[in-house]
């Protein structure tokens, strides 16, 4: 089986691959709220931190994934190619949800 | 000079942020390169430099009390607007959540109006229910311009702008952009110039 941590790093570089994404931050579980912290993305092994916050939910697999978007996006399309590239990764593994947040925008 | 400022930006103040850009973000600080908030306000601070560089410059240095002040009032915006805010929602397929942050939008509209020429954003607001999809939200913007350029002009431009990069970045129901010039920069007097 599939660990959260393998997952992340499945996710990270499925995310970084989308036209747009310009950058990867570091993602809080749902529950936590926003973007949050590096450490809040810390596995619960206490390795390395994980890009892509992955933990077991009701309906499978819930992701996190805290974006930034090239000046010319347009954020919706590129947030929504994200999505779509994360639930790729999750269908391999039972599937689940994803929540995609653009948190800037050029720069 | 950079006035000192009690504004924090995800627990950076925009004196260290400022630092930062001056040292050319070296060595990398992972707390600010991987802060969206950060990376907002960082944004925001070198373009305000950029636009500085002609006009503002000489204003600071030569009218050091007029100029502190409006120039702490545009960074306490910069860092008030930086702040992530409300989500704003996209709309999304089953068993997904698309969203954008205020303050990435707000990044967003202070970048298109300083795309005009001479124009300093000082403050960008969303006023209406961000989070519900279809809500009337109308765009508040102040901002100052160059002295010398035609200020309804100027600020048509910037509504153009704004309308153009919303319209690209979000799916919000725009009622309307308003747009405030509340400050002239750049004049004469202000740079000791005479005639």
């Amino acid at each position: 089986m599939t660990t959260p941590a393998e997952l992340s790093g499945a996710l990270a570089t499925a995310v970084l691959a989308v036209p747009g994404v310009a950058v990867l931050y570091p993602s809080a579980p749902a529950a936590g709220g926003l973007a949050g912290r590096l450490t809040t993305a810390t596995s619960a092994a206490g390795g390395a931190p994980h890009p892509v916050s992955v933990q077991r939910g009701e309906h499978g697999w819930d992701a996190v994934i805290v974006i930034g978007v090239d000046p010319l996006g347009p954020a919706p399309e590129v947030a929504r190619a994200v999505a779509a590239a994360a639930h790729a990764v999750l269908s391999d593994d039972g599937g689940g949800r994803v929540t995609v947040r653009v948190a800037s925008i050029g720069g | 000079m950079t006035p000192h400022l009690d504004d924090t930006v995800d627990g950076h103040s925009l004196d260290e942020l400022s630092d930062y850009l001056d040292r050319g973000r070296q060595p990398p600080d992972l707390s600010i390169d991987e802060s969206p908030e950060c990376q907002v306000a960082l944004t925001s601070l070198q373009r305000l430099r950029d636009v500085s560089t002609a006009s503002l410059a000489l204003d600071v240095a030569r009218q050091p009390q007029v100029d502190e002040s409006w120039l702490r009032g545009v960074l306490s915006g910069i860092a008030r607007e930086a702040r992530a805010g409300r989500d704003i929602p996209l709309a999304s397929k089953p068993a997904t959540s698309l969203a954008i942050t205020e303050g990435a939008v707000r990044g967003v509209l202070r970048a298109a109006g300083e795309r005009v020429d001479g124009v300093v954003i000082g403050r960008c607001r969303l006023d209406g229910d961000v989070t519900r999809p279809g809500a009337p939200v109308v765009v508040r913007i102040d901002a100052s311009v160059l002295w010398g350029l035609r200020i309804p002009e100027v600020a048509e431009l910037v509504r153009r702008a704004v309308a153009q990069d919303l319209m690209r970045h979000t799916e919000l129901v725009i009622a309307s952009i308003d747009v405030t010039v509340h400050d002239v920069h750049g004049h004469p007097a202000a740079r000791g110039e005479s005639g």
